[in-house]
């Protein structure tokens, strides 16, 4: 039996030590860090390769617990969310139930008697955003180090900025 | 070439179709998934349903007694008098079956007519296969003895010799297969080595290489091809296997518990040359309880492997 935690991106590890943190425990088991990190969370890259590791884990009968975390994008919720189930339907041969929507709580559905599939859609299961907009949202607002980061990041966007005129500008002249 | 196998009421199976078979094909799954079951379905449809060879299949099981009142009830998943066992065109006709008009147990092909009837007293030490089968225990010389007779002194000894030398042994330069001992003499060294005191990797893949040379245009059968191997001699053997497949048409059908094994075969599968020679299998119960197999071509296997999933 085996439980499986697919995150859009490649950053599963650190979303889900963050979660850890926060007091979700590691599912039963996978309290060993080493098979946490390589048989539960399972970092999917681009959103195309979600449907590939999905259709895996679908197909294999060991995995009864799916977890899968995906950011809404410009794409918007809702395209995200049939994306999934359309993927589910197919590999699974089954229609997916109509009473089970996304809510702002995300969704779980128990699909088999040994299989249930929950889908966060981030950030908040409403708006077309993405990973990082949910990790803001959790830190308070007088953090110094958010405040640290925030000034930072503005400041290499301002280099890579100035530094991408310059390059054009070398070109053109 | 077998192009497909559809198999019905066989032993772990209660019903299994595989839709596509290539060249070399791999197969995994878990313990009790069916995979050595699926090597004895293709043996005994390759020997035509010799009773040697179905006897010899349930005498390794400790499923087969002389005397037993229903001696071949055990080659059945469903043991009714309706339920019929077939292994494409293969038939086994019960004397049970109320349509049926044999006496005693027979197999039966329907595009080629003929019939064998299975007789209990067919016990032989080496069955009349038409398949080339390694089983997973490997320390029978008789069988050694056997595969060599038919290679030393051809062409082919030179190929065994290579296949040997290049997955893992390249000191070697000839051996001799005798009644009860194989010797073999290394480089660097006065007198014969007994194989025996080489390792068992090496024991296996003489074995894997004698199979090879003694299976052109037939079927090889390969149960848990990793065993007592290095994971850098898989990818060697990989190599020796595809090449030797299509040089003497041979069609292989390897099973496997090993990461290695999988990682390797797509590695050497992935050559240009073997386009479209290669499949990987996983024999598993669907979530209904059913048998299935999950076929996955190169990409699939490459989008698999790439990402780290577990596809065993």
């Amino acid at each position: 039996m085996a439980q499986r935690l697919i995150v859009e991106g490649n950053d599963a590890i650190a979303l889900s030590e963050l979660l850890i943190k926060r007091g979700i425990k590691p599912p039963k088991g996978y309290s060993n860090p080493q098979k946490y990190k390589s048989e539960f969370v399972k970092s999917a890259g681009s959103i195309t390769k979600i449907n590939a590791v999905l259709i895996e884990e679908l197909q294999s009968t060991e995995v009864t617990n799916i977890g899968i975390i995906v950011d809404a994008n410009e794409v918007g919720v809702d395209a995200r969310i049939n994306s999934l189930k359309t993927t589910i339907e197919e590999n699974l041969n089954i229609s997916f139930p109509t009473d089970i929507a996304l809510t702002k709580n995300g969704l779980g559905c128990q699909i088999f008697d040994h299989l249930y599939i929950g889908i966060w859609v981030m950030p908040d299961n409403q708006n077309n955003d993405y990973l990082e907009h949910f990790l803001s949202n959790i830190i308070p607002a007088n953090n110094p180090i958010w405040q640290f980061a925030t000034e930072k990041t503005e400041e290499l966007n301002n280099i890579h900025t100035s530094n991408h005129e310059s390059t054009n500008n070398g070109y053109t002249n | 070439m077998i192009e497909h196998l559809k198999i019905s009421n066989f032993m772990a199976f209660e019903e299994l179709d595989i839709p596509v078979l290539k060249r070399v094909n791999l197969i995994a799954g878990k313990n009790n998934s069916g995979k050595t079951c699926l090597l004895d379905a293709i043996r005994i449809l390759e020997a035509n349903g010799d009773s040697t060879v179905v006897n010899h299949i349930l005498d390794k099981r400790n499923s087969f007694r002389k005397g037993l009142k229903e001696p071949y009830e055990s080659l059945f998943n469903r043991y009714t008098n309706e339920d019929e066992l077939y292994i494409n065109d293969c038939h086994l006709i019960s004397p049970n079956n109320p349509l049926s008009s044999v006496n005693d147990y027979s197999f039966f092909f329907i595009d080629k007519g003929l019939e064998h009837i299975l007789d209990t007293n067919s016990v032989a030490t080496l069955p009349n296969d038409k398949a080339i089968y390694v089983p997973f225990s490997s320390d029978d010389f008789r069988t050694l003895g056997f595969l060599w007779e038919n290679v030393v002194l051809t062409p082919k000894e030179d190929d065994v010799y290579e296949i040997v030398r290049d997955t893992i042994e390249p000191s070697l330069i000839r051996f001799d297969v005798g009644s009860k001992i194989v010797r073999i003499r290394l480089k660097n060294t006065d007198k014969p080595v007994p194989l025996g005191t080489l390792g068992d990797g090496v024991n296996r893949i003489l074995l894997i290489a004698l199979s090879l040379a003694n299976a052109q245009n037939k079927v090889l059968l390969i149960d848990e091809l990793e065993l007592g191997l290095h994971y850098s001699a898989m990818e060697k053997l990989w190599e020796m296997i595809f090449k030797y497949a299509v040089k003497w048409d041979i069609q292989v059908f390897a099973t496997t518990h090993s990461q290695d094994a999988i990682r390797t075969f797509h590695y050497v599968a992935s050559d240009e040359k073997y386009l479209n020679e290669a499949e990987y299998i996983r024999l598993q119960h669907s979530r209904e309880g059913k048998n299935e197999a999950i076929i996955f071509d190169g990409e699939r296997l490459k989008n698999s492997l790439e990402l780290q999933l577990e596809i065993r």
